[in-house]
């Protein structure tokens, strides 16, 4: 078994599809000789050539919405967009065009693209580098969502979204690039909407996703050695969700805490928390509670910024609190 | 080493049973057969049986949890030997200290948010729901709400039997549903298991299925010439007239197959077989043993076939099959000299027949002479969202005449 | 203009077009007004002529994009006007099943890749058609049809940029018809033409008189013919006039009534026409041509009439190509 990065084993997997059809480009900026400022696309060039690797100029609408008219016409573009806060420039591509195709078309046209965006804040990078958003995408319907947080989960995970026939955003967290762990040996895919529980427990459910998922597991050692058998579940996909992965946890521990990096108004962790109390709510022995980002702007200064996401210690006392020890 | 207890399967149809009432407490010796747990499927109640002698080590499902078939429910073993329970279910592991560290949980008093409503999680609601808590009774929480664990609690140190209840508890409990405060020498027992399933479900049935019972009397004067003639003829079966009445009903049934249904959802199921519920009277309640495809069979091999259920359900050996899959039932009260009586029900079939006794009376002949018979009152209760009058009175007359006169049958 | 090179049929054929386009937009007002149709409808009457001339230099293979202002380049491009009906009339016969409807009609074997409601939106997935063009090493042109107003959107400049760096095969077809909705593109842009920006762009940029279908179809087709030996993209601007508000119900009290009734003596099927008969046309040949095209339309309208509404199930149909079951439900 190997160890490779997130951010090594996201190129492995776009290599290793990119190999297999030549239908897959990848497009955006920086994507040519600098290979993006995460190294993801580096050789790429060499490797499949100007007409496969789209060194786009900074134009975020026009080069997302290029990308839509390609996938309508059977090309497979894997578009990276340098920040998910850039998407501010490039949503009426994703959201009226990429996902509303093939439903105002009457089901004639797909768009097989997928959207790669870095999300999430601890780089000191403040207000407009730092944010989540995946409840931009999640509420749009015709888009599925993608975030991983693992090395083996991306690599598996991009391949499915790649060969996905619908538009895919691919949420990958900055601060899990870096982050080395096992690979599995062997070409893979993991297919879309299917959660992975990380850790089994008996007395609360963890329900989270992205980088969120480390820190979940963090504060599930911590709460062990008081006693408390916390399960996490890394969701992988918010978009389709495993439901059955989610019923089946909350029916055997009865208490649910939801953790996101993102700010907690209208985040995706109140759309999980609605969903289990509309049909879960007999199951539940206390309300679901939220650990998430506060309602403000990612902050520059450091203990700023340190206090604006959660950490571990947040998802303790969140869970605490709903197990009122 | 520790002997695992689990969930039986008592039938082909049972996917989980519900922990009743534990009989022991952990730390309590056990030998083997001995009755550790009563369960409940919403069939039977049944005993969880001891498969060694030890002491019971853990408990893993408490009481008014549902538990899948194989799920496990108990460890038993040496005294103060340790446990290592796998998978989900890592409950307190009983050594003889666990009693007394569990009773030490820090409470407070329940909480009453204004307008004097008490504070509950859902599941709790529920566990207390399937406990038979009033959950006024309970006084004591660990946290704001009460919650699963509290009613657990509750319910585990709560006076099991005989106990009447204090006044200023009997003040507090000021449920809705009107309560029955016992005088010195009633004596309060907890409903068992059997009597719970029995009134869930016969008021399930009647809030469900508008009720019609339709009334008549049937000469029985040629039925018990038969059964004489049957009963002399075999040596091994004495023929009742319930198991007669079995093979009449299912015949009858062919000829109207739309009260051998079932409602389902939207639909309605029309039942391939005819399979009778024959009611059986126990001392703790009642039990409905089917005898299947009674459409197939003749007296004598009914008669068998009910005999020995019959002699099952006194033992309380019944398995779920042989109490599953009733698409009608017979109730006779005639053995206890009832005259006719409204019977309700059995959910999810369509109809149920109720038999009076065998009665002498006058009546008037074909020649408008004054004769005496033998009489027979037979009131079927059908559900009215399955059919309406007119078809439940075909069904009823065609048992009548086939009861008058059984060579008909075969017609 | 020499007219000798091109055939009677191509010129009857162009004329049946324009009088099908107006004719099926006119009995859309005329639906409109009596409460059949549902939602917007945005007509392009007295445009006939860039839409037409624009299309007839298109090849089959050759896609398009279209406005919210689209049955016309629809219907040029070949799409049969029972299957518009129904798609406006919210059929389940439509071209889009009758879940797009007036905005949003599409065609992927005629080289539609779809009108759309949001404007300039067509410009960047035009671009990308031909991207694909330029992979896949094939020789499709692919056209964006936009208005005026839209060339004021982002996606303009940032698209033709992307497209005359990369040498694009794409046509950018401004059919300047003077007005975003109420407002004059004059009071809103500095320069006199559309066209003059391929200045910028370093790429040709050409403007005619939108309402002779010829000048269009020759200009055009250069245009055409650039992209297809693979020399990049150009702008060609149409100037003509809606005739009508921007949707049906409006009234245009926004611009002068004395500017409308100038452009409505420049009525370009009414123009077309005359040059026909100047040429070896027939008055006859005309007039068939018109009742050909009234029965056309009303069989179209009955086609839509008798067509039944898609079945209520639809509704959560075709969001997604896989997994469209559960990524509806939550």
């Amino acid at each position: 078994m190997s160890k490779l990065s997130m951010s090594k084993a996201i190129r492995e997997g776009l290599y290793e599809e990119m190999l297999r059809d030549e239908n897959v480009i990848v497009v955006g900026e920086d994507m040519g000789t600098m290979g993006n400022p995460f190294g993801i696309t580096l050789g790429f060039l060499d490797e499949f050539g100007p007409n496969r690797v789209i060194e786009t100029p900074i134009s975020e609408s026009s080069f997302t919405g290029m990308s839509v008219g390609a996938a309508m016409r059977g090309i497979r573009p894997v578009v990276e967009l340098m920040y998910v806060d850039f998407i501010g420039v490039a949503m009426d591509p994703i959201m009226n065009q990429a996902a509303k195709m093939r439903y105002m078309t009457g089901g004639q046209v797909n768009v097989p693209m997928v959207l790669r965006a870095p999300i999430g804040a601890g780089r000191r990078n403040a207000g407009q580098h730092s944010q989540c958003l995946e409840p931009l995408f999640t509420h749009i319907p015709g888009l599925k969502v993608v975030a991983p947080s693992t090395p083996a989960d991306a690599k598996g995970l991009i391949k499915a979204a790649v060969r996905d026939d619908d538009p895919v955003i691919f949420l990958e967290h900055k601060l899990l690039y870096a982050i080395k762990d096992e690979m599995p040996e062997g070409e893979y895919v993991i297919p879309l909407g299917k959660a992975n529980v990380v850790r089994e427990g008996k007395d609360v459910t963890i329900i989270t996703w992205s980088r969120q998922v480390l820190f979940a597991k963090e504060a599930a050692e911590e709460l062990a050695k008081e006693g408390i058998d916390v399960e996490v579940i890394d969701l992988r996909t918010l978009v389709p969700l495993d439901w059955e992965a989610i019923k089946a946890s909350v029916s055997k521990t009865h208490n649910v805490v939801v953790v996101q990096e993102g700010y907690k108004r209208s985040g995706f962790a109140g759309e999980i928390s609605s969903q289990i109390m509309e049909e879960l709510f007999d199951e539940l022995d206390s309300p679901v509670y939220r650990v998430a980002g506060l309602n403000v702007v990612p902050p520059f200064s450091p203990p700023l910024e340190d206090a604006f996401f959660p950490n571990p210690q947040d998802i303790i006392a969140g869970v605490k609190k709903v197990l009122e020890v | 080493m520790a002997t695992e207890i689990k969930m039986p399967q008592l039938g082909l149809t049972m996917t989980e049973g519900t922990i009743a009432a534990w009989l022991k407490k952990v730390g309590d010796p056990v030998a083997k057969g001995e009755p550790i747990v009563e369960i409940t499927t919403d069939k039977l109640t049944n005993e969880i049986e001891s498969e060694v002698d030890g002491v019971l080590l853990a408990i893993i499902a408490e009481e008014g949890e549902d538990v899948p078939v194989q799920g496990l429910v108990a460890i038993v073993g040496e005294p103060g030997e340790k446990v290592e329970v796998s998978g989900e279910k890592a409950e307190a592991i009983a050594t003889e200290e666990a009693p007394q560290a569990a009773a030490a949980v820090a409470v407070k008093p329940v909480e009453k948010s204004e307008g004097g409503r008490i504070k509950v999680s859902p599941l709790a609601k529920k566990t207390a729901e399937k406990l038979g808590i009033d959950l006024s009774e309970i006084t004591e929480i660990t946290g704001s709400r009460i919650r699963k664990e509290d009613v657990i609690r509750y319910s585990e140190n709560k006076p099991k039997t005989e106990a009447a209840p204090t006044a200023s508890a009997a003040v507090e409990s000021a449920a809705p549903a009107p309560v029955v405060a016992p005088v010195a020498g009633d004596i309060v027992k907890p409903l068992s298991g059997m009597r719970k399933v029995i009134g869930k479900r016969m008021v399930e049935s009647k809030v469900t299925a508008p009720h019609v019972t339709l009334t008549t009397e049937a000469n029985v004067d040629k039925m018990i010439a038969l059964r004489t003639k049957l009963n002399e003829k075999a040596k091994d079966v004495r023929m009742s007239y319930t198991d007669m009445l079995v093979k009449m009903v299912a015949t009858a049934l062919l000829h109207v197959p739309m009260m051998n249904a079932s409602i389902s959802g939207d639909n309605l199921i029309l039942h391939r077989d005819v399979n009778i519920g024959v009611a059986v009277a126990l001392d703790e309640g009642l039990v409905v043993p089917v005898v299947k495809n009674a459409e197939r069979k003749g007296f004598a091999e009914i008669s068998k076939e009910a005999k020995a259920l019959i002699g099952k359900a006194r033992e309380n050996k019944l398995s779920m099959d042989e109490l599953s899959g009733a698409t009608f039932t017979i109730s006779n009260l005639g053995g206890f000299g009832i005259d006719a009586f409204n019977p309700i029900i059995n959910l999810p079939e369509s109809g149920i027949l109720g038999v009076g006794r065998i009665v002498r009376k006058p009546i008037v002949n074909e020649n408008d002479e004054i004769v005496p018979g033998s009489m027979m009152a037979l009131s079927l209760s059908f559900d009215h969202r399955v059919v309406d009058g007119a078809l439940a009175a075909q069904l009823l007359s065609l048992i009548k005449d086939y009861v008058e006169d059984p060579d008909q049958m075969y017609m | 203009m020499s007219k000798k090179k091109y055939s009677k049929e191509l010129f009857l054929s162009m004329y049946e077009d324009m009088v099908r386009i107006r004719k099926f937009e006119i009995k859309l007002t005329e639906c409109f007004m009596k409460g059949m149709l549902a939602g917007n409808i945005h007509t392009c009457v007295g445009q006939e002529a860039t839409i037409v001339g624009t299309c007839y230099a298109l090849e089959k293979r050759d896609f398009i994009t279209a406005t919210h202002r689209g049955h016309g380049h629809c219907i040029a491009k070949g799409a049969k006007t029972d299957k518009m009906m129904a798609e406006l009339f919210g059929k389940v016969t439509g071209y889009c099943r009758g879940k797009g409807g007036s905005m949003h009609v599409a065609d992927l074997d005629l080289g539609i890749l779809g009108a759309n409601g949001i404007v300039g939106a067509g410009i960047p997935i035009a671009t990308g058609s031909g991207l694909t063009s330029k992979i896949k090493g094939t020789d499709e042109v692919t056209l964006s049809f936009f208005g005026d107003a839209a060339s004021n959107q982002g996606t303009f400049h940032e698209s033709i940029n992307m497209a005359s760096a990369w040498k694009l095969p794409v046509v950018y077809l401004c059919e300047n018809n003077q007005y975003g909705v109420s407002v004059n593109i004059k009071s809103v842009t500095n320069t006199e033409s559309i066209a003059v920006r391929a200045k910028a762009y370093n790429i040709p940029g050409v403007t005619c008189d939108g309402n002779d279908v010829l000048a269009v179809f020759e200009t055009v087709q250069e245009a055409v013919a650039h992209a297809r030996d693979k020399k990049g993209p150009s702008i060609v601007e149409c100037v003509t006039y809606r005739m009508r508000g921007h949707y049906e119900g409006d009234p245009a009290s926004y611009r002068s009534k004395e500017v409308t009734e100038e452009w409505a003596k420049k009525d370009p099927i009414k123009a077309f026409g005359e040059k026909l008969l100047e040429m070896d046309v027939t008055q006859e040949e005309l007039d068939a041509i018109d009742a050909a095209m009234d029965a056309e339309i009303e069989a179209a309208m009955q086609f839509a009439l008798d067509s039944p509404y898609p079945d209520v199930s639809e509704v959560t149909l075709d969001v997604y190509a896989s997994d469209n079951e559960r990524s509806v439900a939550r």
